[in-house]
């Protein structure tokens, strides 16, 4: 092999150095100050993440391609100490002791990380079905009201107490302690700072309320982080990321009065808070309809009553069926 | 409101303060911090929840003011972070109780096993250009998992001359997976 020829191969090693050196098991503090400095620099942080990818995708290799890859460096000529344990074996094996060795290292990374404690960690479920309101106490204390058609995981252990909330809406009433306390909405982490606050998933959009204390809410991504007091909203949105807005306080979880309350929010979000109390689900039939905005207030025990009124507010057509409600576009009618 | 360190009205500032330095720090290194992470983690999907984890406890900190280099303490905390994830991979691997096995099951498989024929033809042309040790050190550690020292054992080096040995491999086989695939 010749030398190192190009600048370009010389930042990959130094990539490469980097990429064994932060595989240790310890970073030091000069190294995370050096690591800073160098990945700095747009070409060097671009080297080491496509010398990363590759190390990954070698390490990762399926069954077939690393055999692949031994009986290739088996055709080649091997160093001399190799070489002589190989001439014994008549060729071919070559890695054959290395890979029994294996075995070995693999047992040995296993007493490394052979830690003498175990954490005790604490997992319930609980869910609400449709048009049903719960009230749950956590383990630690903490109160959550479920809205309808929703269903949170709580899973606690000593670092962390954390709620997953997979379906619907839900507003929190933190019991304080030393562990923090986290919802999980998919990716956005909630964490809670002394707080109350309520929570509602309509698809992939994420709307959190503070009704007291401070939350901070973090999406992937850079640019992620929010904070939200009292009286504010925060609103993620995938592909666009989280926005702040002021939100009125008395109107935050009113759903627990029957009253479900909407400042600018697509019809889609809508409808599938609806449905979490709606008997007779809806259906939006139309895809154009989807993002046509809404403000008001819906009381759960009169949702017949609110879709019977909303052509007067929205410019659709609402169809009462027995199994289901409709909504459709109304060009559609006026072509029929 | 900066010089005024009253626990109640002061803290609203700073907070802003603070928040808004993070924001910048957040848009300045996320990369690197990421890129630091998924080599230390080797999973991306882990890489991403510490980088996250690390943010808000940076947010959370009772003096900001009191850290005289944010940027050290985020690489610090993320990494610290990232060694308690470790360590915890290491207990769950040993219990066997209902939440490892649970998560387990929904732990995302691993990304990519099979490598695209052309990338794995260029490995194994850059293989053949090197020199037998350092084709010997990649193999045994990055194909067979060994770690340095059992390769520096087998092979009768020392552990440094075999991170050098890799080193070198690495980079030529990326350059020659580029090389060959720019065209």
């Amino acid at each position: 092999m010749s030398g190192i020829t190009t600048i370009e191969e010389a930042r990959l090693r130094a990539a490469a150095e980097w990429w064994l050196r932060l595989r240790e098991p310890e970073v030091s503090e000069a190294t995370l100050l050096q690591w800073i400095a160098w990945s700095a620099r747009e070409e060097n942080l671009a080297a080491f993440e496509r010398v990363g990818t590759l190390a990954d995708d070698v390490r990762q290799l399926d069954d077939g391609s690393r055999g692949l890859l031994r009986r290739t460096v088996a055709d080649q000529p091997a160093s001399t100490g190799a070489s002589a344990r190989s001439a014994a074996r008549k060729g071919g094996h070559r890695w054959l002791p290395l890979a029994l060795a294996a075995g070995f290292a693999a047992a040995a990374a296993g007493g490394y990380l052979a830690w003498t404690y175990l954490t005790a960690t604490v997992t319930r479920d609980y869910a609400s079905t449709v048009a049903q309101r719960q009230d749950v106490r956590l383990p630690d204390g903490t109160k959550v009201a479920l809205g309808g058609a929703s269903r949170i995981q709580a899973h606690f252990d000593s670092g962390l107490r954390k709620v997953e909330l997979s379906e619907g809406e839900a507003f929190f009433q933190i019991a304080p302690d030393e562990t923090p306390f986290e919802v999980r909405v998919g990716q956005l982490h909630i964490r809670d700072v002394g707080t109350s606050f309520d929570v509602r998933r309509g698809g992939d959009r994420v709307m959190v309320e503070v009704a007291e204390g401070r939350v901070l809410v973090t999406a992937p991504g850079a640019g992620g982080v929010q904070e939200a007091s009292a009286g504010q909203r925060i609103v993620y949105v995938p592909g666009v990321g989280l926005k702040v807005a002021q939100a009125d306080p008395t109107r935050t979880a009113a759903w627990r009065e029957q009253r479900l309350e909407f400042d600018n929010e697509p019809l889609d979000v809508v409808v599938a808070s609806l449905n979490r109390y709606s008997r007779r689900p809806v259906r939006i039939a139309d895809a154009s309809l989807a993002s046509l905005a809404f403000t008001g207030t819906i009381r759960t025990d009169a949702i017949d009553r609110w879709l019977e009124a909303l052509p007067q507010v929205l410019p659709l057509r609402v169809e009462m069926r027995p199994s289901e409600v409709v909504l459709s576009s109304r060009e559609v009618t006026a072509r029929q | 409101m900066d010089t005024v360190s009253s626990q109640s009205n002061g803290a609203g500032a700073r907070t802003s303060e603070h928040v808004a330095r993070l924001e910048e720090l957040c848009r300045t290194h996320h990369r690197a911090l990421l890129a630091f992470l998924q080599c230390r983690l080797q999973s991306p999907s882990d890489a991403q929840e510490v980088a996250q984890e690390a943010y808000v406890r940076m947010l959370t900190l009772e003096r900001p003011e009191n850290v005289d280099d944010l940027r050290a303490y985020l690489f610090r905390t993320a990494s610290n972070l990232a060694m308690d994830r470790l360590r915890q991979r290491g207990i769950h691997a040993r219990a066997v109780d209902e939440v490892a096995i649970r998560e387990a099951q929904t732990a995302p498989p691993p990304e990519r096993r099979a490598m695209a024929v052309e990338r794995l033809q260029g490995l194994r042309q850059a293989l053949g250009e090197l020199p037998p040790k350092t084709r010997e050190a990649f193999m045994a550690h990055m194909i067979e998992g060994l770690d340095f020292r059992a390769v520096a054992n087998a092979m009768r080096l020392s552990e440094r001359m075999v991170r050098y040995h890799v080193t070198r491999a690495l980079a030529h086989c990326r350059a020659r997976v580029d090389q060959l695939e720019e065209g």
